[in-house]
Formats: structure tokens, C-alpha cells, sequence
């Protein structure tokens, strides 16, 4: 087993492992980027935000939403909600950022992998 | 309400309960949940790894090939035929059904619980390799119905998901008819194809808004691939690619991971 894995290392492709490294990123960061509130899945998308933010700037308190499978759900404070799907798409974006800068500026396959 | 995670490790050829030991010892880890293992010989529960040890027998028996990477295989029992009785099996009211190869490395599935639906399943899958495309797991053939992976789902003890179970039941026992219907070739038994059949017939026709999806994808490697590490959360498969026979690696961490190469996910974690 140990001579297949060391011979499948040396026939790799830098930039195939990079192609296919970052599509598992961003697949990855698509399954961070969801946030769940009362039953209901949202994406913490820049979309959503920016349709929140501009509720919060309205002084709009509650709303109902739909959530990503079309369920209606009732948001109670609109600034609380914005705030906590805010700081969670920073936080995904951050991870995403820091493992796509990671395997941008790896030289070597080893250090693609290697979270 | 009670919670817990229900298994099984039918053994033939090939000893499922290692894989189960495993699978639930990384449930206690990111689930924090208790594990009952269905199993069809004298088991001892090693380290309590187990809650509840359920023996059952199960007569029905068919084979397949399970594979070790492309140039490795061997004909196995393959005793899936109980799946259908998850219902009557499982003590808890709120149950994940997870297959023993599925490598649980993240918390997400805990979601299952505050979703307040009746019956999750994964709607999309996502295959670690971009190299290849298989439309075997979008339909159970290309002018059929939805498919649906029996490897990981949810359910809560209600009357509805008790027919449900039933008429899975009795797909399973009617099978030759239900290929016929369905346009299926391979007349061997399976899972997936039955819950497909049984989702599309019962939940796509009821008036409820109970039946749902679990978020996200249900992230698979397959058997011709190779588990070859873990280090820290962070797993290094050797995806195959069948055009030009090379192996290319990949990583992924914080993800759950539907191992289809048993004996890959066996060697990396009982060495």
C-alpha cells in the first residue's frame, strides 16, 4: 500500500491536485455557510445579508423569512438574526480565505493536502 | 424524547462490526450520542463501546463484490435486508441511521435533531473526485425516480414514518415486481433503490410538511478509491480515474465522508 500511495504522489499533477483541492474547498465552504435557526436552514449568503441589513436599516423588527427549502419561519429580532448570520458568513469566509490562500502559495502536492 | 443512533453490522465474510466499533466510537466523539448495533451473531461489546446490542437473524442472503481500490476485491455476504425494519428495531424516538462506513468527522448531523421534521434524508451527494460523473446516484435510471441514499437518515417514531417503513417492507419483499416497475437492471437488492421508491410513493404523495432534507451534501468516496490518512480531522484519499489509471489525491477536514472502500477506512484506523 505505501509504494501505491508514494507512486500515485509522483505521478500527480500539481495543478490537478490544486483543481480539484479547491473545488473541495468551496464545496466545503458551501457546507460551512449554513446557519439554522428555529427548524429552518439558511445560507449565509450575501444576498440574504444584504436583504437583512437593509430590514435593520428600515427599523424593521420581526419578519417571516423562507429558509432554503421554501419554509416560512419567523425571525423576531432582525438585528439579532443579521448579527448572528453575519458573524457566521465572517467566519466561514475567514476559513475559506486562509485554506485558499494556503494551497495557492503551496509548492509541493504534500502541502496542498495538508490542512 | 430519547436519542441515539442506530447501526448495522450483519457479518459475513466480512466482519462489519470492526467498521461498526469504529463508526461509534466517532459517533461518542462528535455526536455525543448513544449507539444501538444491530448484529446477527454473538457480539461482545468491547470497551461499552455499544448502548443496546439488538441480535437478530437474518436469513435472506445475496453476495457482492466489495472492493479494495480497482485491483482488489472479494465476493461477500451481503446481509441488507433488514434495513426496512428500523422502526420496530430502534429504542429511541428520534434515530439516525447511519451505515457503518460512514466516516462521522464533523458535528453536523447533531442538526438533525432541532430541525423539527419527522423523516431527513440527503437530497444532493457530492463525489470527492471532479473526474468522474455518476448519474446512477441522481436517478434510479434515467427515466425514473429520484434517488435517495439509505446511508444516512433521521426519523421520528410517528404513524406516518410507520407506514413509510411498512411499505419499504413490502418493496423489499415484492422486489422482482418492483424492478419491473421501476426499470431496474440489477435485480440485487438494495437500500437506496427501496427507500427511492418508498420516498417518491409515500412522502411526494402525503399532505405533510414533515418529510425534509438534511442540509447540505452527502460527501462520497468510492470503493476503487483509497482512505490512506488522518491527521487531525483532516482525510487523504487516492481518488481513481479510470481514463489514464492514476490515483489523484485529495483532502478534506471537518466533513463527514461516506468511505465506500471498507478496507481503506479499516487499515487507517486499526493501524
Amino acid at each position: 500500500m505505501d509504494s501505491k500511495i508514494e507512486k500515485a504522489f509522483e505521478a500527480a499533477s500539481l495543478m490537478a491536485t490544486f483543481n480539484s483541492q479547491k473545488r473541495l474547498l468551496e464545496e466545503e465552504f458551501a457546507q460551512t455557510l449554513l446557519y439554522y435557526y428555529k427548524g429552518g436552514t439558511f445560507v449565509a449568503s450575501e444576498q440574504r445579508l444584504s436583504f437583512l441589513s437593509a430590514l435593520k436599516n428600515e427599523k424593521v423588527e420581526s419578519i417571516v423569512l423562507l429558509d432554503d427549502n421554501n419554509a416560512p419561519i419567523a425571525v423576531e429580532n432582525i438585528s439579532e438574526f443579521f448579527d448572528n448570520l453575519f458573524s457566521h458568513y465572517k467566519e466561514a469566509t475567514n476559513l475559506f480565505y486562509y485554506k485558499y490562500k494556503k494551497i495557492t502559495s503551496s509548492k509541493t502536492i504534500e502541502s496542498i493536502l495538508n490542512d | 424524547m430519547t436519542k441515539g443512533v442506530l447501526l448495522f453490522a450483519l457479518n459475513g465474510e466480512f466482519k462489519y462490526t470492526d467498521l461498526a466499533e469504529l463508526t461509534a466510537k466517532r459517533i461518542k466523539k462528535f455526536l455525543k450520542l448513544p449507539v444501538t448495533v444491530v448484529v446477527n451473531n454473538k457480539y461482545k461489546n468491547k470497551g461499552k463501546l455499544f448502548d443496546k446490542i439488538i441480535n437478530i437473524k437474518d436469513d435472506q442472503v445475496q453476495y457482492r463484490l466489495l472492493k479494495d481500490g480497482g485491483d482488489s476485491s472479494q465476493r461477500v455476504k451481503w446481509l441488507n435486508f433488514t434495513r426496512a425494519d428500523c422502526y420496530e428495531l430502534s429504542p429511541y424516538d428520534e434515530t439516525l441511521v447511519l451505515d457503518v462506513d460512514y466516516l462521522i468527522n464533523s458535528d453536523h448531523l447533531s442538526v438533525c435533531f432541532d430541525l423539527g421534521k419527522d423523516f431527513l434524508i440527503f437530497k444532493d451527494s457530492f463525489d470527492l473526485s471532479d473526474i468522474r460523473k455518476l448519474d446512477e446516484f441522481d436517478y434510479i435510471n434515467p427515466f425514473s425516480v429520484k434517488f435517495y441514499w439509505a446511508t444516512v437518515f433521521y426519523f421520528k417514531k410517528t404513524e406516518l414514518n410507520k407506514i413509510f417503513f411498512e411499505f419499504t417492507r413490502y418493496v423489499k419483499d415484492n422486489w422482482h415486481y418492483y424492478c419491473s416497475l421501476y426499470q431496474i437492471k440489477d435485480k440485487k437488492f438494495r437500500n437506496d433503490f427501496a427507500f427511492s421508491i418508498a420516498i417518491h410513493s409515500i412522502f411526494n404523495h402525503a399532505v405533510s410538511d414533515r418529510f425534509g432534507f438534511i442540509p447540505g451534501k452527502k460527501f462520497y468516496s468510492i470503493d476503487k478509491d483509497f482512505l490512506i490518512k488522518d491527521v487531525k480531522g483532516t482525510l487523504t484519499f487516492l481518488l481513481s480515474n479510470e481514463s489514464n489509471d492514476k490515483l489523484q489525491p485529495a483532502s478534506i477536514s471537518n466533513t463527514d465522508v461516506h468511505v465506500m472502500n471498507k478496507f481503506s477506512m479499516l487499515r487507517v484506523y486499526n493501524e
